[in-house]
């Protein structure tokens, strides 16, 4: 048990305190030796590489693996001395675990990285070009450089306790005006829009593709329509009212076996989560037998 | 020649009722959809509706929090979902704030997650302060603990000690201007463990809860607010009792902020008036219906169009195999 008094757990070599120079020089070092690294791939003969690759995915993959299976101490302590060779490769695995989340974290937020790379590239060479669509990479490029401008302009102001008090104040200040603009003007909307368009097609697709044409569709049919009218609180309330008139609730079984919600609770749990259940569990295996292709290096396109 | 033989061939009705065209049919939903929720904010309409089990669950732990309890907010949804997934967060947010919770916000979803979550305690916030409320103050009362690219391997930390998992986090001290841990803030300052924490809520529009239930669902109560579509796959999860509450979606939504409304009374009937300490008690005068309740007509009239859209192309189906067997 951590005791009270003990606010912050010290850091690690590979952590620093955010905004510190030793963070800024962590970044710089990580950065530069990940470009060293990337380098020295390249300059090994293609032979080498998926070799390489295998290696470190193995050893990525075995951590995680020793660190489920292997027994771990329930009140892990970083003082606590080992009994054994056994509890001391425990107390290891437990001990780094911290360390290597931050560098999973890096990882992470360098694909991010990766990815505004990649999308510029692509946008960036299309417009330079002048190749088809041109405008809309120049829509694209623009929307995410101001995106991003004004995002941290607001971010750095709101950095000092003035600064945030400011701009809860006097939200018409500059920064704070365009981001919010931006973001909460154009591209909150603009995302919801995009999604509620779904609502159009899915209207347009069952009017068109819902028919009774067999057993199986009738089937199909009836069940969504058990569960629409069941997502409809009026619906369930009003037919709830009208069947009270006929029996109580408790009073007899025919009555209660009408109502919509004991129809769709019972469809829910003897059909739909069992079903459902099944396939996670075949999900599930097919997961695992793919991660074990991917652990392993057998899966093709990944080493080769 | 006559007309009769040059003019256009009549479509007989079932073909009709087969073949409406999709500008039409674009045009209808629009129309619907945006009357119901022009008719919810100008009559204030309230659709009655009838909690499940699993929101009065979700209810009764969060409305249960004790004073200065904490409790842990991962948002995982976008705008693209703010219609089923801010409801709720709002719904949330009110019930924490009224029930005096502490909180800390974060996410391993997405980055703008944060962001998003930062516009809705803003709003709720707006709304306390109109009410003649304290707001909630950042550092003192809530946290927003930030995003991680990695949210399985932080969960993972979270499991064995949620104090390194967070311990490079910062937040501003407002009395002294300094950034410092979060953990000396009031809200983490006396979680050592996980367990410490009162609950754990994740709002998300895709199939996140797993990867939190597989590493501390037996530490933490989880409870999933969740998109109408994710629903079916959770449900699982609440069957089992690795989750401890569950809402879904918008007509989820409604109850929650239907039970707010209501409570539960000492005998656990939502609405009741039995004597006795309540299960959950309702903010009785207290602004409940609002995100939900605005679009609950709206999705009643979508539905009911949906219905009928599909009861037309059937009969036109039906007319139609009847002709062409006479």
């Amino acid at each position: 048990m951590i005791p009270l008094a003990q606010a912050t757990q010290p850091l690690s070599f590979w952590q620093a305190e955010p905004g510190s120079a030793k963070m800024w020089a962590l970044i710089v070092g990580a950065v530069v030796v990940g470009f060293v690294a990337v380098a020295a791939l390249l300059r090994t003969p293609t032979r080498v590489r998926p070799m390489i690759v295998s290696a470190v995915t193995f050893l990525g993959g075995l951590y995680f693996v020793l660190h489920w299976l292997w027994p771990t101490a329930q009140d892990y302590s970083p003082d606590e001395v080992p009994r054994n060779a056994v509890e001391g490769f425990s107390f290891w695995l437990q001990g780094t675990l911290p360390s290597v989340t931050a560098f999973a974290q890096s990882l992470g937020a360098m694909l991010l990285g990766i990815g505004i790379y990649s999308l510029l590239s692509i946008h960036l060479g299309r417009l330079l070009k002048r190749q088809k669509d041109w405008f809309f990479s120049l829509v694209f490029t623009l929307s995410m450089a101001s995106m991003i401008l004004f995002g941290y302009w607001d971010w750095i102001t709101r950095l000092t306790p003035e600064g945030a008090k400011a701009a809860s104040e006097t939200p018409s200040l500059f920064p704070h005006f365009a981001k919010d603009l931006l973001f909460s003007g154009l591209f909150i909307n603009m995302d919801a829009v995009m999604f509620s368009i779904i609502a159009f097609f899915i209207f347009s697709a069952a009017y068109r593709a819902f028919r009774i044409r067999s057993t199986e569709s009738t089937i199909l049919l009836g069940t969504a329509l058990i569960v629409m009218l069941g997502l409809m609180g009026g619906v369930v309330v009003s037919q709830d009212t009208l069947l009270n008139s006929l029996a109580k609730p408790g009073e007899s079984v025919i009555v209660d076996s009408l109502r919509l919600p004991t129809i769709r609770t019972w469809i829910q749990d003897n059909l739909q989560s069992p079903s459902i259940r099944a396939m996670e569990f075949g999900l599930a295996i097919g997961g695992l037998a793919m991660a074990l292709r991917l652990w392993l290096s057998i899966e093709k396109g990944v080493s080769h | 020649m006559s007309d009769q033989n040059t003019g256009p061939a009549k479509k007989p009705i079932g073909e009709l009722l087969q073949s409406a065209n999709r500008t039409f049919l674009y045009f209808i939903l629009f129309l619907v959809v945006s009357l119901s929720l022009v008719v919810t904010q100008i009559r204030k309409v309230e659709v009655p509706t009838r909690p499940e089990a699993y929101t009065i669950e979700a209810y009764k732990i969060l409305r249960n929090v004790p004073p200065g309890g904490v409790v842990i907010v991962d948002t995982g949804f976008t705008n693209s979902s703010r219609g089923e997934n801010g409801g709720q967060m709002e719904a949330l947010l009110r019930i924490l704030m009224r029930s005096g919770a502490k909180f800390a916000v974060l996410s391993w979803v997405e980055p703008q997650c944060i962001e998003i979550a930062r516009g809705f305690i803003r709003t709720i916030n707006e709304e306390r302060k109109a009410a003649g409320e304290a707001p909630y103050r950042e550092w003192e009362d809530y946290l927003i603990l930030g995003f991680f690219p990695d949210g399985p391997t932080m969960l993972q930390t979270v499991h064995q000690n949620v104090r390194e998992a967070w311990k490079t986090r910062q937040a501003t001290d407002p009395s002294t201007g300094e950034k410092k841990s979060v953990f000396e803030s009031p809200v983490l300052r006396n979680v050592q463990r996980i367990e410490d924490v009162y609950a754990y809520v994740t709002l998300s529009a895709s199939g996140t809860m797993p990867t939190i239930v597989a590493r501390i669902g037996k530490q933490v109560k989880v409870i999933s607010m969740i998109t109408g579509v994710m629903f079916p796959e959770q449900l699982n999860y609440y069957k089992s009792g690795q989750l401890k509450g569950l809402v879904n979606g918008l007509s989820g939504c409604v109850e929650l902020e239907w039970l707010m409304e209501k409570g539960i009374d000492a005998a656990g009937v939502v609405g009741g008036d039995a004597p006795g300490k309540p299960v959950a008690a309702a903010f009785k005068g207290a602004k409940n219906f609002d995100r939900g309740m605005a679009y609950y007509l709206a999705l009643h009239s979508a539905l009911t169009l949906l219905i009928l859209a599909v009861a037309v192309g059937n009969v036109g189906m039906w007319l139609t195999n009847r002709s062409k067997k006479r």
